[in-house]
């Protein structure tokens, strides 16, 4: 057994501590404290003696993207929602960064939680959602969502399981493709053709929700 | 160094939680985010496999990848928004314009 | 050699000027050239049969043994192990034909020139006759079965288009369906012959299969899966006491008595007659229907192996001849009478063919093709006259007004009886004695009982012959009053063809004096010398001299009896037929029916084959439209159940695809 499956724990239970917390009361928030303590447990199982700042920062950061994308999901108000959202893509810029892509780790949050959630909060603020009924969210609908995502996480986990450390960072792999400049050669190289139908593609889309949403003016 | 594997479980733990909350949520917003969080997801895939292989590749998609997002959250918002204005309310069970009549 | 030098790149030009041209006068004919039309036609037959001449001198050049220009265009079909190539061969056969064909073929383009004249769709006529002027010459230079049977096929198109020429008249669409039809017949059984060819040789080409027969090779047919030497191939039973190579020269053959109109499948050129007269002079006369003695006479090689085969062609090419000259006697229609005439006179060709005498049967194809398209232009020239008239009993007298036509159609019926020294007698004279003279190891009576038949049918042929002569041009005019007011003679156009086909009737039998007129006269068989290379030696039958002086005197006086009852009962007593019709009303009525062929047919093959289609279109209607409305049914049925859970929820459609990529993980994974 390689060191997946105890990641995974350190994954899924925090979550599992944080949804009781939340429903409330002692048992919650005692589930919840051994959860915690059990995550850090696998934690120090997968991390073992690699001991760097990078490594740690990695575990640390991907926890926050998980908690927040979990918040994201669960939560009744759509503007706490669109708030912990930020903490997804910090997180996940923060992994960029300690995978040595500072240049995506900064595309990132500029992109996500600069421009997109600024577009999300606008029309959350806009339309003035009314909080989501509780009742009608669960149901056999999402019991069965839910059953089905961890399932498939068990398999995908299981299907990555026997890969086991043999795909590390390339040996002798120099920085030099992760950097700006390598990205760039690449898009205005041989990527120039499907770069500029992306950016046709924004003109596109720009073009198309000018007209759906400005369409009230006319009538 | 973060193993391969590690970053991938990272993905998949990330998409899977997008995507149990697109299947289970009722609220168009929170469908939307949730589909961020998945494209997220592949963004980390790609750029943890373009790491491990030394492939300027993976990061190139990334761009795409972002590309696709911002256009479709440009668009899906102004549909959002043309739901709000006929209907007062953005919920998945009043748009079934794919049933076949 | 040959190789080298601009002469072999010539072949392929001869079948390409035609076509070139059908295509250019089909593209720009309707609208630019319309009245011009004929110019790029006839220039392009003229081109072809100049090449062909060329190509012909250059042959003589050759000693006999070397007289062969062959061309390999482009490999064609390569297919395991059988393998073929688009390539022409020039060897003294195929240039005899192919200086016929393009020769008259060139004569009759210019004779259509006027007797075409006015006609709507003239430039249709030329693409049509330039298209068959390409075909034939594919026909008959092709090196190998498959490209002959692509030419066969072409000029089969050609026929078909020709017939129909008139197209709003129904009748003339009926015919040209039906020859098509009656082709299709035939073709099939060519094309098992093909079959069975390549399946033995693993090739269709004449030169390797030829030298694998003559060399008696070893050859691997893919049925039997063992190696064999070729005779004992042809020689291993197919069961019914057929043996493999009596099935595939019958299936040969069968090819060739649908293109050559011959009992049982000639019902198809009678009617062929609906086309334009030159195209009956053509194709229906002079070059594509003889294209089945040419096939024979191309694979000889096979044919000599197989006397059974050999046995049926003689027998078959008798019966023909008989019939169709026994038919011919009672025609009111002068286009009839020449059709069954023409078919007759096949029949006397596959006779020859039969005997093994293919130079023979060659040599009557070349003068047929001379007399025989003389007659049918003579004919249209007497049409042309009376304003499309044809039927014999409404002519009469027309010697004073039509005096080139009638000279020269005299001279082509001279030849047609084979009256001395018009070319058809030495061809004639030639199959006879070869018929009388052979010997057929499978049926020993076949040969003189065949003589016997032949002597009666040339016979025939005077009476009906001379009928035809003394009816259109002689005794009292019994031609329309109105139309009698302006018969005059045709264009030079017209007659010039004539003129031209008239002089080779007339000499073009001293190309192949053989036998003991041959030795008595030193004349030069150059026709049989010509072609020995290819059909072997016509052998000098030199103790039977008396026996052939004999035959001939008996053929020439028969011949000469006939003319005068003939002379007698069309001139003299125009009354007589009338009566002794009546006489024998039964045998009249009967061969003024045509024997009833068409009405058998329709009987045996028609009719059961419409019962049989109206079967399969109650079965088709209701069984198996049934079937099908019944799937169609069902998937509905299953589709309103599935179309129960597109209900329009999106998130629906997202769980059944998670669903979806569980299930497939989870069958990948775990096992």
């Amino acid at each position: 057994m390689t060191s997946v499956w105890p990641l995974l724990l350190y994954y899924l239970l925090p979550l599992v501590g944080l949804w009781t917390y939340r429903r409330g009361g002692r048992t919650g928030t005692l589930a919840a404290g051994i959860s915690w303590f059990l995550a850090a447990v696998a934690l120090g199982v997968v991390i073992g003696d690699a001991r760097s700042f990078a490594v740690i920062s990695f575990y640390l950061l991907s926890l926050v993207a998980v908690m927040t994308a979990f918040l994201v999901v669960t939560g009744t108000n759509p503007v706490y929602g669109a708030l912990s959202l930020i903490g997804t893509f910090t997180g996940i810029a923060g992994v960029f960064v300690v995978l040595q892509c500072e240049f995506f780790g900064i595309v990132q949050v500029i992109l996500y939680a600069g421009a997109i959630l600024v577009l999300y909060l606008f029309v959350v603020m806009m339309v003035d959602l009314p909080k989501e009924n509780a009742q009608k969210r669960g149901g056999v609908r999402g019991i069965a969502a839910i059953a089905t995502g961890l399932g498939l996480l068990a398999l995908v986990v299981k299907a990555l399981a026997p890969l086991g450390m043999r795909l590390q960072p390339a040996a002798g792999a120099s920085a030099e493709p992760y950097s700006v400049r390598a990205v760039g050669t690449a898009l205005f190289g041989p990527y120039l053709v499907p770069f500029e139908v992306a950016s046709l593609l924004l003109l596109v889309a720009l073009v198309g929700a000018i007209v759906l949403s400005g369409r009230e003016r006319e009538s | 160094m973060v193993p391969l594997t590690h970053v991938l479980v990272f993905g998949a733990v990330l998409f899977l939680i997008g995507l149990v909350g697109f299947l289970s949520r009722r609220n168009f917003l929170t469908l939307f985010m949730s589909v961020e969080i998945m494209l997220n997801a592949v963004n980390v895939n790609l750029i943890g496999f373009s790491r491990s292989l030394g492939d300027t590749a993976g990061q190139v998609f990334a761009v795409f990848v972002i590309t696709v997002a911002a256009a479709e959250v440009a668009v899906g918002l102004a549909i959002l928004i043309l739901m709000y204005r006929s209907r007062g309310r953005v919920l998945v069970q009043d748009w079934r314009a794919l049933r076949d009549n | 050699m040959l190789g080298t030098g601009p002469i072999p790149e010539l072949l392929p030009v001869v079948p390409a000027l035609p076509f070139a041209a059908a295509l250019l006068v089909a593209l720009v004919g309707p609208k630019y050239l319309q009245g011009r039309s004929h110019a790029l036609s006839v220039a392009a037959a003229a081109g072809s049969f100049l090449i062909s001449a060329v190509l012909f001198v250059e042959l003589l050049g050759q000693n006999a043994e070397s007289r062969v220009i062959h061309l390999t265009l482009w490999r064609w079909i390569a297919s395991g192990g059988f393998e073929t190539h688009v390539g022409f061969l020039f060897d003294p056969l195929s240039a005899v034909m192919c200086l016929v064909v393009t020769g008259v073929g060139f004569l009759i383009h210019v004779y259509s020139i006027g007797y075409m004249k006015d006609d709507p769709s003239y430039f249709r006529f030329f693409s049509y006759l330039s298209l068959f002027l390409g075909s034939m010459p594919v026909l008959v230079l092709a090196d190998n079965f498959l490209l002959l049977f692509v030419g066969w096929e072409g000029v089969g198109l050609c026929s078909y288009l020709l017939i129909g020429f008139w197209y709003e008249k129904s009748s003339a669409s009926a015919a040209g369906l039906k020859a098509f039809l009656v082709n299709r017949i035939g073709d099939a059984g060519f094309l098992l012959g093909l079959a069975g060819l390549a399946a033995v040789f693993g090739t269709l080409d004449f030169g390797a299969i030829h030298k694998a027969v003559d060399t008696n090779a070893s050859v691997t047919p893919w049925f039997a899966g063992t190696s064999m030497t070729v005779r004992d191939c042809f020689a291993s039973p197919l069961g019914l006491g057929i043996t493999v190579g009596t099935a595939i020269t019958l299936a040969l053959f069968f090819g060739a008595t649908g293109k050559s109109a011959q009992v049982p499948l000639y019902v198809w050129l009678p009617d062929a007659m609906e086309g334009p007269t030159p195209v009956s002079a053509l194709i229906h006369a002079a070059t594509m229907v003889t294209a089945g003695v040419y096939l024979l006479a191309r694979a000889h090689f096979l044919f000599a192996l197989t006397p059974v085969t050999l046995a049926v062609v003689l027998g078959v090419g008798t019966l023909t001849a008989v019939i169709a000259a026994s038919i011919a006697v009672v025609q009111r229609d002068i286009k009839r009478v020449l059709a069954y005439s023409t078919v007759s006179q096949l029949g006397f060709m596959f006779a020859a063919a039969g005997t093994g005498a293919f130079t023979a049967a060659i040599f009557h194809l070349v003068t047929h093709a001379f007399f025989k398209a003389l007659l049918f232009l003579g004919a249209g020239s007497v049409m042309h006259a009376l304003d499309n008239e044809t039927d014999l009993f409404r002519m009469g007298g027309l010697s004073k007004k039509l005096r080139v036509t009638s000279l020269t159609f005299l001279v082509g019926a001279a030849a047609l009886v084979g009256l001395p020294p018009f070319a058809g007698f030495f061809s004639k004279d030639e199959i006879l004695f070869r018929v009388i003279s052979t010997t057929n190891p499978s049926a020993p009576w076949l040969p003189q009982a065949c003589y016997a038949v032949l002597l009666v049918t040339s016979a025939l042929t005077a009476f009906y012959t001379a009928r035809m002569v003394f009816l259109a041009f002689y005794g009292t005019s019994r031609v329309d009053s109105h139309v009698a007011a302006h018969v005059h003679e045709s264009p030079p156009m017209m007659t010039l063809p004539l003129a031209a086909l008239a002089l080779l009737a007339f000499v073009g039998g001293a190309l192949g004096v053989s036998g003991v007129l041959g030795v008595r006269l030193h004349a030069p068989d150059f026709v049989g010398r010509f072609l020995e290379p290819v059909l072997g030696a016509t052998s000098q039958h030199a103790d039977s001299e008396g026996a052939e002086l004999v035959s001939m005197a008996a053929v020439v006086g028969i011949a000469l009896v006939a003319i005068a009852l003939a002379y007698f009962l069309y001139v003299r007593h125009l009354d007589a037929p009338a009566k002794i019709a009546d006489a024998f009303s039964g045998a009249y009525r009967a061969l003024s029916r045509k024997l009833y062929v068409d009405e058998v047919y329709d009987w045996i093959v028609v009719r059961p084959v419409g019962w049989l289609s109206r079967l399969g279109s109650g079965v088709d209607r209701y069984l198996v439209d049934g079937i099908v409305n019944a799937t169609g049914v069902v998937a509905h049925g299953f589709s309103w159940l599935l179309g129960r859970l597109q209900n329009g929820d999106l998130q629906l459609y997202g769980l059944v695809i998670g669903i979806g990529i569980a299930v497939i993980l989870f069958s990948v994974l775990v096992r």
